[in-house]
C-alpha cells in the first residue's frame, strides 16, 4: 500500500480536525451579538425598527449595521417588511421567508406572528424517498455491477461516449444522479411553500394555506380553539432520529368544525403545539426567555450544546 | 389549567428532545463502522487495501450526519474532518486507478468529483447549506460555470451535435446551480 496515502490521509484528517475547531470556537462577532441583544431586549414585540432608529441607539454607523442586518435577513432573524419600509425582528420560531412573513403580517393586520412554517408532509412521504434514492442507487449499483464484473455495460456505454471507460462513464452519470436528486428535493420544497404555510398570531389564531396560490385563507380564530395535541406516526419518529428537521402533526379542535383540522408534518411540533397553548391560554412571556438562545440558534452562531457539561437551562 | 401549570420546555437545543440520546448515537455510529468493517472484510472480491480504507472513509462519512445528531464544535469539527478524509481518499484512489486518459474521461472525473464534493460538504456541514450569503451565490455560480464547460466538453459528439449538446449542457448547468445554491431545511 502507498505510504503516501496513509499519511497524506491521516494528516488531511488531523489538519481538518484542528483548523476547523479553531474556526468554530472563535464564537459570534461581538458587535453581531450586541445587535442582536439589543433587538432580542427591545424589538421582540415592538418588533419594527428603522437602520437610523437602530444605529443611534446602538452608537455604531448605519453602513456597519446595515452589514450586519444583511447577514442576520439572510438567516432568518431579522426582516425587511417592503410596506412599512422597515425592519422587524422575527419570533424565533418563525421559519417563513422574509417575502412570507410579510403577506403573513399584511393578512393578520400586523399581528405578532409567534410561530410560522410550512408543512413537509413530503419528509416521511414512502414516494417522495424513493424518487431521490432511484436517481442515486440505479448508477451507484450499475457502477458496482460492472465493477465487480456481474454485468458488462460497456458495448452500450462506449458507443454513446467513445474514448471512455464504462467505470468512468458510470461515475458520471452519478454524479448527474446526486445533482438531479437535490434538484427535484429543491422543486418539492419550494412548492411546499407556495402552497402550505402555516401561522400563528398571538391575536389572530391559526391562519393556514387551504391550496396552491392561496393567501392564507383557512383560519382559526383564537377564541374558536378547543384544544391542541401532536400524534407523532413511526415514520415521523425515525424521521426526527436521523432526518435534518423534527416533524410531527398537530391536531387541532376548534369550535364549529365537525372535524379537527390536522397540519401535517409541521416542523418542530412539539414548540408548535406550546405556541398554540401559550395563545389559548394568553401567555407569552415564555418566548422572552428563550428568545435569545433561539435566535442564536438559528443564527448558526451558537452552540447548540456546550462541549462541556449539557446546559439544563430552561428545562 | 392555569397557565402558571404550563412547564415551557423550549431548551437551547431544539432538536434535542426528538433524537437519540448522545450515547445511543455514538453507539449506532460505532455498530455502523464495525458492520462496514466486517462487510469490507469479508466480501469475496478483491479489494486493494487503500479501497477498502476509502470505502470506509467514505462510509463513515455518508453516515456520519444521520446518526450523530448533536451540534457543538466537536461533532462539526469531526464532521468536516470527515469530508476532507472522505474526499482525499476518494480523489486519490480514483486518480490511481482511473488516470483519465482523454480529455471526455478529464471532464467525467471532473463533473463526478464536484458534485460530490458540494453534496458531501452540505450534508455534513449544515452551515454551509444553510448560509445565504453573497460568496456563497458567487461560488455556486462559478461552479455552475466548470460544470458547464465540463459537460458540453463531454456531450460534444457527432449523435447529438455541438448546438444541442449546448442546449443540454446549459440547462443541467441552470439544474445544477439550483441544487447547490444555500437552502434553508424548513
Amino acid at each position: 500500500m502507498d505510504l503516501f496515502f496513509i499519511i497524506g490521509l491521516i494528516s488531511s484528517i488531523i489538519v481538518a480536525f484542528l483548523i476547523t475547531l479553531k474556526w468554530l470556537n472563535k464564537g459570534m462577532n461581538p458587535l453581531y451579538e450586541r445587535v442582536l441583544n439589543h433587538l432580542i431586549r427591545k424589538y421582540l414585540d415592538e418588533r419594527y425598527f428603522t437602520v437610523h432608529k437602530l444605529a443611534d441607539e446602538l452608537n455604531i454607523t448605519e453602513d456597519t449595521l446595515r452589514r450586519i442586518l444583511k447577514t442576520l435577513e439572510a438567516r432568518r432573524i431579522v426582516a425587511f417588511i417592503p410596506h412599512k419600509k422597515q425592519y422587524a425582528l422575527l419570533d424565533p420560531l418563525v421559519f417563513l421567508t422574509p417575502k412570507d412573513y410579510a403577506r403573513a403580517l399584511r393578512i393578520t393586520k400586523d399581528d405578532n406572528i409567534l410561530y410560522g412554517a410550512y408543512e413537509a408532509p413530503y419528509r416521511v412521504d414512502i414516494l417522495y424517498i424513493l424518487i431521490q434514492l432511484i436517481f442515486i442507487l440505479v448508477p451507484l449499483l450499475a457502477f458496482f455491477a460492472q465493477v465487480l464484473n456481474m454485468i458488462d455495460l460497456s458495448p452500450y456505454l462506449t458507443r454513446i461516449f467513445p474514448n471512455a471507460r464504462p467505470e468512468v462513464i458510470l461515475l458520471f452519470f452519478l454524479g448527474m444522479g446526486i445533482i438531479l436528486a437535490d434538484a427535484v428535493n429543491n422543486v418539492i420544497k419550494g412548492y411546499t411553500r407556495e402552497k402550505m404555510s402555516v401561522v400563528v398570531g398571538a391575536l389572530s389564531g391559526i391562519s393556514y394555506d387551504k391550496h396552491f396560490a392561496d393567501e392564507l385563507s383557512g383560519r382559526l380564530p383564537r377564541k374558536d380553539l378547543k384544544s391542541v395535541d401532536i400524534r407523532l406516526s413511526l415514520l415521523q419518529k425515525i424521521h426526527n432520529y436521523f432526518g435534518e428537521i423534527p416533524v410531527g402533526d398537530i391536531i387541532v379542535e376548534y369550535r364549529g368544525g365537525k372535524k379537527p383540522e390536522v397540519f401535517r408534518s409541521m416542523p418542530f411540533p412539539r414548540e408548535l403545539f406550546y405556541v398554540i397553548r401559550s395563545i389559548m391560554l394568553g401567555h407569552l412571556e415564555w418566548r422572552k426567555r428563550h428568545a435569545e438562545t433561539i435566535s442564536k440558534w438559528k443564527a448558526g452562531s451558537l452552540p447548540t450544546v456546550p462541549m462541556g457539561r449539557r446546559s439544563r437551562r430552561g428545562r | 389549567m392555569k397557565s402558571e401549570e404550563i412547564k415551557f420546555e423550549i431548551v437551547e437545543d431544539l432538536t434535542r428532545p426528538y433524537r437519540l440520546s448522545l450515547k445511543a448515537q455514538i453507539a449506532l455510529y460505532v455498530l455502523s463502522l464495525i458492520f462496514t468493517v466486517v462487510i469490507l472484510y469479508y466480501i469475496p472480491v478483491p479489494l486493494s487495501l487503500e479501497m477498502k480504507i476509502m470505502y470506509f472513509v467514505a462510509v463513515a462519512a455518508i453516515i456520519y450526519p444521520y446518526t450523530i445528531k448533536i451540534i457543538n464544535a466537536l461533532s462539526e469539527s469531526l464532521a468536516l474532518s470527515l469530508y476532507v478524509g472522505a474526499m482525499f481518499a476518494i480523489i486519490y484512489v480514483l486518480l490511481k486507478i482511473y488516470s483519465p486518459a482523454s480529455l471526455r474521461e478529464v471532464m467525467m472525473l471532473l463533473i463526478f468529483l464536484e458534485v460530490l464534493g458540494v453534496e458531501l460538504l452540505n450534508h455534513l456541514f449544515n452551515r454551509f447549506r444553510w448560509s445565504r450569503s453573497k460568496w456563497m451565490y458567487v461560488l455556486a455560480g462559478v461552479l455552475a460555470a466548470i460544470f458547464f464547460v465540463a459537460l458540453f466538453t463531454i456531450l460534444n459528439i457527432p449523435t447529438l451535435g455541438s448546438f444541442i449538446a449546448l442546449i443540454i449542457s446549459a440547462v443541467f448547468s441552470v439544474v445544477f446551480y439550483y441544487a447547490i445554491i444555500p437552502e434553508r431545511p424548513f
